[in-house]
């Protein structure tokens, strides 16, 4: 067993949960705390992808974007060895997941950005931006799905805990055919 | 865990929807009763208001904008009166 998910990644990982949850609910069930709640909940999400973001270029080996993401032509070739159930486990990210990781971030992102620049006074109450926002909101619901999809396909797969590896950061350490 | 999680997150949505439209709501009125949404703009145009985006909520007319005072104004109006109505814990200036 080694640590391949340092404390940051996992605390990130948690707080993003937590945040884009609550912002998802109390969005489409706004409340009479929406103010604290809904936009609370919006910093505290760009505050989070910021941090992960910042993370990725001077964390740990696994954190950081270099190690984990790559080009189309490796992201392919994954893709292709996943259907023929031949992938190598990574102990990783994968270069799919990887993938993933870009977008919900970005996703995250720009749908803490448009919330922001919906309440400025330069853009407030434009019809086309909130439509905008709630689009991001969608997109990202979309992608958690595909998200929570891979990991327990993988999981499976390659017969990992992989929930409880963001928890405790430990994963089996890698055989001779994984990718460490 | 997954179980569990799975469970804290529908309390949480259910938590969420028991809040639901519970802040603002004007009586129904049948559609032919309804002003248009564009003489509620024109109407509070000319008093001096910006307005931004116009929308049904809970059979008020929704509107985004800046109120005559130039202040940012999330404001809610009856449908066929165009009178004001306020969220519960809002209060109607003097």
């Amino acid at each position: 067993v080694i640590r391949v998910w340092d404390r940051v990644v996992r605390s990130l990982h948690w707080l993003l949960v937590i945040a884009v949850v609550t912002a998802w609910i109390s969005g489409h069930w706004p409340g009479r705390w929406f103010e604290e709640v809904h936009h609370g909940a919006g910093y505290l999400a760009g505050a989070v992808v910021l941090l992960r973001a910042a993370w990725g270029f001077v964390g740990t080996r696994h954190a950081r974007f270099a190690q984990f993401v790559r080009g189309p032509a490796g992201t392919l070739e994954y893709a292709r060895r996943l259907r023929r159930a031949s992938e190598p486990r990574y102990v990783g990210h994968n270069p799919l997941g990887g993938w993933m990781v870009l977008a919900l971030l970005a996703t995250a992102a720009a749908a803490s950005l448009t919330g922001v620049l919906y309440v400025t006074e330069w853009l407030w109450g434009y019809a086309w931006l909130e439509t905008l926002h709630a689009a991001l909101a969608w997109l990202l619901l979309l992608l958690v799905g595909g998200h929570l999809g891979g990991v327990f396909f993988t999981a499976r797969r390659h017969r990992e805990r992989l929930v409880r590896a963001m928890l405790d950061g430990r994963k089996r350490a890698p055989a001779s055919d994984d990718i460490g | 865990m997954e179980l569990k999680s799975l469970t804290a997150l529908l309390v949480l949505c259910s938590a969420g929807a028991a809040f639901a439209h519970g802040n603002v709501s004007c009586p129904a009125v049948p559609k032919e009763e309804k002003k248009p949404q564009m003489d509620l703009q024109r109407k509070l145009e000319s008093e001096g208001w910006k307005v931004r985006q116009v929308k049904n909520y809970n059979n008020c007319y929704e509107v985004y904008g800046f109120d005559d005072k130039g202040q940012k104004a999330e404001a809610f109006f009856n449908a066929k009166s165009f009178e004001r109505v306020y969220p519960e814990g809002e209060q109607a200036p003097k």
